[in-house]
């Protein structure tokens, strides 16, 4: 039996995969050897004194701030309505723009209209503003919620 | 599992908050402890020990009231904590530094010293340090097996590895907590 065995066995701890008398006459062998000795010693201890270390202060607020949180979300009102206004109104805004973006684009195709270039890249700013912020409306709305859980 | 935390699980399934707080002053200390050591950043500690509250509070209809609710919930901050880990080093991933020298919350951060401020006696400080300068998943492991005393079964899940995993993450870590204390004669008086 080698040292490098023994010291592996100390190791393995609780999980040494080997039948009891292998594992006593490892360990009968480390408290005899000068190397092995010091090494089963230090691993006693460290089992010992992990187990033992102490336990971390929580935060004072830790409890008040995880209730304030909870109570948050059982409670609708908790969630500013303007944000919720503001959320639909873009989404409603954007699909306002799209449709017109739409209907303008078919217009002059089918040459119903013939509006002057800077009109018509006006309006395709203005709605292309409109469009990028019903688009991303749901978004902002979906991380405020996220940040409130 | 404990009467009393079983009580406290079906009052607050009946609707009564308070039950709930009562479990958050019986665990926060021992869960934030564990966050804190995965993450080594305090603030960043606190934050994931509220979310994991606040989810176990939404998700308790999941529990089952057969098993302790310290794995369970220990579970969820574990997870937690590993996300906003992997989120860190995606940030640093995207800043172009190798993953591998990513460096982790520093050892002798805020984190850290609070460890340490809680341990008076020298030795402990000691194991302490060595605990906390294990790498993430060794250190995860050990405290939930040493300190927590989770079986490794329950260990394995709340890490998403298997038990094997856990036996091999635990078999380096008294290694190297052995190497490194015997280095310093750390656990002489025990052979005594």
């Amino acid at each position: 039996m080698t040292c490098a065995h023994v010291l592996g066995l100390i190791d393995a701890g609780p999980f040494a995969g080997y039948p009891p008398e292998h594992l006593d006459a490892a360990f009968d062998h480390a408290r005899a050897c000068p190397t092995c000795g010091p090494a089963l010693a230090v691993s006693h201890a460290v089992d010992v004194d992990v187990a033992a270390l102490p336990q971390v202060a929580a935060p004072p607020d830790l409890e008040k701030a995880v209730m304030a949180r909870i109570a948050r979300l059982e409670d609708p009102v908790a969630v500013p309505t303007t944000d919720r206004a503001w959320t639909a109104g873009a989404v409603i805004a954007g699909a306002i723009a799209a449709a017109v973006a739409f209907a303008i684009e078919l217009s002059v195709a089918w040459k119903w209209l013939a509006p002057r270039p800077d009109t018509v890249l006006a309006l395709f700013v203005v709605s292309l503003l409109m469009y990028s912020a019903g688009l991303f409306a749901p978004l902002a709305g979906r991380r405020r919620s996220l940040r409130e859980d | 599992m404990s009467d009393a935390d079983r009580d406290a699980v079906r009052a607050v399934k009946r609707g009564d908050r308070e039950a709930f707080a009562g479990l958050v002053r019986a665990y926060q200390g021992r869960l934030f402890g564990l966050v804190l050591m995965m993450m080594r950043d305090r603030a960043a500690a606190e934050e994931v020990t509220q979310d994991a509250f606040v989810r176990a509070f939404t998700r308790l209809d999941m529990y089952d009231e057969r098993r302790p609710f310290y794995p369970w919930i220990a579970t969820i901050a574990v997870r937690l904590a590993q996300n906003e880990l992997v989120a860190r080093g995606r940030v640093i991933r995207r800043e172009g530094a190798p993953l591998d020298a990513a460096p982790e919350p520093a050892v002798e951060g805020r984190g850290q010293a609070a460890l340490s401020d809680l341990v008076d006696d020298e030795r402990r400080r000691v194991l302490w340090k060595e605990v906390a300068a294990l790498s993430s998943g060794e250190r995860t492991s050990v405290l939930l097996y040493y300190r927590d005393e989770m079986p490794v079964g329950d260990i394995a899940r709340a890490l998403g590895v298997t038990a094997g995993t856990i036996k091999t993450l635990l078999f380096r870590a008294r290694r190297r907590l052995r190497e490194r204390l015997a280095a310093i004669g750390f656990g002489q008086e025990h052979s005594r």
